[in-house]
């Protein structure tokens, strides 16, 4: 039965336009001011553990703002940002939610305002007569027109634009004007006092801004290998659109060769993904952010946490000794009420909260053939699996979102 | 086709040596199982995670300076172990300072590289990559595999942690990363991965694919790591403790023949921001007398001269001490390298000038990548261009 394709773009993009931000209480400074470092820094980690346990929920069980949280995770990835501060985390993941269905401008405007992503990459250090490139490099290099599009020249004068955009220690941006270089600056052939604003209109004028961003999107939700031809019209989409986020995904959704079979399947989810589709397939939320955290760590996809300014490369880099057998035995431990299957490999804290009689209610009339077709994206004959060890609806489930296909969407 | 090969493979394994094995498929490369190891080099780098307070390890005693900055924290002069007239170990590190005397040890001061990057975030990655502005995620070691493997093992390296380090990350290629072998076993023996470890995985699907090979290739590691294991043959001088516990599982590794050539190990909690003295000296008792266990073990088997441990970590710290009895992130660091093929044994260049700091913090004066480069052309013997690029130079650290 061919799904509706309109009726599931209709539910997709009518997504809730109040954007509910993520509650995670951050204490206010003075009291955190009172504390000694080790306490701060215990309640840091606890909240960053908290966050993403609130962000990972959203994911599964929001259902009217699945694209919006599947864009965020998409932007995260690409302004790839590391940072223990909580509020900090909390504020940029707002930033990347609110603004990433809109226009890129205003996205790549507010992270450059972003304090995490400031002090990621330095840029409170970067003053006028001393200036510090790294957001500048990065800003061009990784978030708009990538390399060979510009000179170690264009650089340095966006270095000097971006002088004094700082934040302050409430974590709010705060532009310092007595650091900022309101001079005359050279940027890809524009002469002018150019500031931060600038330098992102004119990174946008580029056409390669367009190319590079359409690369990223195909890459990330068709396939690893990119078709020029489709990448071109993404970015041509783009430039169209005045960069509008929304429309270019949904362009992307209604064109016929992102339902080729030759791209369906053929992605490997990240730890986030696959656990987030666990979740939602079977109703089961974690039970703490301590063992929640484990599992991030262990499948090298801690959010806020990536492994490089890249980001998270994906792809094939997502599997090794270590993270296979993790994700392959995720349901195992996760999706098991009685705990005996976790602590047999070691650690009974991992399980989660299954509603056994919605998955029985759910699930419990289909053969263990439709079930995987159910819930799989790419074809698998269960024949390949030994059903003969799962003897309940749940441990059917378990089995096939063991399988290496199941990774796959 | 992939079974064909492998019984014929299985067959001559089990036609020259006694070993049986229990596998179900077995590729080509653990024909090499039983190659005369001697002579084949080993390299181990340990990694001190959270910037180790060089400072407070190889200690300047007679620069004033030094006492000066870290009135509190400063080692006293008459608890310095001193090996030369200008610079000592710290009191922890008595089981180091004998293999210093021996000439096994070069420790390199100011080691980083230019701008430094006083964020953990990025030097870290910049240590492991080998490169200043890594983009591919992929480790200099990473990179080396790449280079001289083709279809090798993936317990060719092998680190033992949490996850999988940049470091040891190639395009193509990656270490075996496991946090104890028990461990890695248990996660893949289950009914269904023998199951699934015996099936064939042809869909056409590459990335599907990828899996089940990766499946099927711990498998047979691990099983492979726990036949080598099994003989524990590694000494009992090890402290307790994580570091003491994965030396010692490199050992045996080592002792038992184990094929790998590469390990990869760390300990972490360098980061002394506060109350540094009691912890900092802690975590150097478990690295001196890990490491000396450990050389014991090679020299009383007769392999020390075909292994080589590398110590570092991903920056220094302030000079200063801070108000909190530590000290903050810093840049210059010292390492060391323990190797019987020393050119320089001791010191390799003079202490760190404390005089000409970089904003409070010792400047550097050897690029680490031309350690790397000393390392990958003198005891791996491979190209260092390739791996690094086309500027570092190797520091002549190794003959």
């Amino acid at each position: 039965m061919q799904p509706d394709r309109d009726a599931i773009l209709q539910r997709v993009f009518s997504f809730e336009k109040d954007i509910n931000a993520l509650s995670i209480e951050t204490p206010p400074r003075e009291s955190m001011m009172m504390a000694s470092v080790q306490e701060r820094r215990m309640l840091n980690r606890s909240n960053m553990r908290l966050l993403r346990l609130e962000w990972l929920n959203l994911m599964a069980f929001q259902h009217s703002s699945d694209l919006r949280e599947k864009m965020a995770l998409f932007w995260h990835g690409h302004f790839a940002c590391e940072t223990i501060f909580p509020g900090l985390a909390q504020r940029q993941l707002q930033v990347l939610r609110t603004y990433g269905l809109g226009k890129f401008r205003d996205l790549l405007i507010a992270i450059s305002k972003d304090p995490a992503m400031l002090q990621y990459l330095n840029n409170q250090q970067n003053r006028k007569g001393h200036p510090n490139e790294n957001y500048a490099r990065e800003l061009m290099e990784l978030f708009t027109i990538s390399r060979g599009n510009y000179s170690e020249q264009d650089v340095q004068e966006a270095a000097r634009a971006f002088t004094g955009w700082s934040s302050n220690l409430a974590g709010e941006f705060v532009f310092r004007a007595r650091q900022h270089d309101f001079g005359k600056k050279e940027f890809m052939g524009r002469s002018g006092n150019w500031d931060g604003t600038d330098i992102i209109d004119i990174l946008l004028e580029q056409r390669a801004t367009a190319t590079f961003l359409a690369s990223r999107i195909y890459r990330y939700f068709v396939h690893e290998d990119i078709k020029r031809e489709y990448v071109a019209e993404l970015a041509d989409v783009m430039r169209r659109t005045d960069y509008d986020m929304a429309k270019v995904m949904y362009y992307l959704f209604t064109q016929d060769w992102f339902y080729d079979p030759s791209v369906v399947g053929q992605r490997i989810k990240s730890p986030v993904e696959l656990l987030a589709g666990m979740m939602r397939t079977a109703h089961a939320k974690p039970s703490s952010k301590e063992s929640l955290h484990k599992l991030f760590a262990g499948m090298g996809q801690l959010l806020f946490r990536p492994p490089s300014v890249a980001g998270w490369p994906g792809g094939r880099q997502w599997i090794n000794s270590g993270t296979l057998p993790i994700r392959m035995n995720l349901p195992i431990v996760t999706l098991d009420t009685k705990g005996t299957l976790a602590r047999r490999l070691g650690d009974g804290s991992m399980r989660f909260d299954v509603p056994l009689r919605k998955v029985e209610k759910q699930y419990g009339s289909l053969l263990l053939q439709e079930l995987s077709d159910h819930i799989m994206n790419v074809p698998m004959d269960v024949a390949k699996v030994p059903a003969h060890i799962a003897t309940d609806t749940l441990a059917r489930l378990r089995l096939l979102m063991a399988v290496p296909e199941y990774q796959m969407c | 086709m992939l079974t064909d090969f492998a019984i014929m493979n299985r067959r001559t394994f089990l036609k020259s040596t006694s070993l049986a094995s229990t596998a179900t498929l077995m590729p080509g490369f653990l024909s090499k199982l039983h190659a005369d190891l001697s002579g084949k080099r080993i390299l181990v780098i340990l990694q001190l995670s959270g910037g180790n307070d060089g400072l407070n390890t190889f200690i300047p005693f007679q620069d004033d300076l030094y006492y000066k900055n870290r009135p509190r924290l400063g080692i006293k002069a008459d608890e310095v172990l001193k090996v030369t007239d200008s610079q000592g170990f710290h009191p922890a590190l008595d089981g180091l300072r004998v293999l210093f005397d021996e000439g096994l040890i070069s420790v390199i001061n100011s080691v980083g590289y230019p701008n430094p990057d006083r964020s953990h975030f990025r030097s870290m990655d910049i240590w492991h990559s080998g490169r200043l502005s890594e983009r591919e995620a992929t480790g200099w070691l990473g990179r080396y595999l790449d280079h001289t493997c083709a279809n090798c093992a993936p317990h060719s390296a092998i680190e033992i942690g949490q996850s999988l380090s940049i470091a040891v990350q190639g395009a193509y290629q990656k270490a075996l990363v496991m946090q104890s072998l028990q461990r890695l076993s248990k996660s893949v023996n289950s009914k269904l991965h023998q199951h699934l470890s015996s099936q064939q995985s042809d869909d056409g699907n590459i990335s599907v694919d990828y899996m089940y090979k990766t499946l099927t290739e711990t498998r047979i590691s691990a099983q492979y790591l726990q036949e080598k294991l099994a003989g524990n043959r590694a000494g009992t001088g090890y402290p307790e403790g994580p570091l003491g516990n994965d030396l010692r599982t490199v050992s045996n590794l080592i002792l038992a023949g184990c094929e790998t050539s590469v390990y990869y190990i760390s300990l972490s909690g360098f980061d002394t921001h506060v109350n540094q003295a009691n912890p900092h000296e802690r975590l150097l008792k478990q690295v001196g007398s890990g490491l000396k266990a450990f050389y014991d073990d090679m020299r009383l088997h007769g392999l020390s001269r075909d292994v080589s441990v590398l110590c570092f970590s991903e920056f220094g710290r302030r000079v200063k001490q801070n108000a909190s009895g530590g000290t903050d992130h810093g840049a210059g660091n010292n390492l060391f390298v323990i190797s019987e093929h020393l050119t320089r044994p001791g010191f390799f260049n003079g202490s760190p000038d404390l005089r000409d700091l970089d904003d409070g913090d010792v400047r550097y004066q050897v690029d680490f990548r031309d350690i790397y480069a000393d390392v990958l052309e003198r005891w791996l013997d491979v190209s260092p261009h390739e791996i690094l690029g086309k500027e570092p130079t190797p520091v002549g650290l190794l003959t």
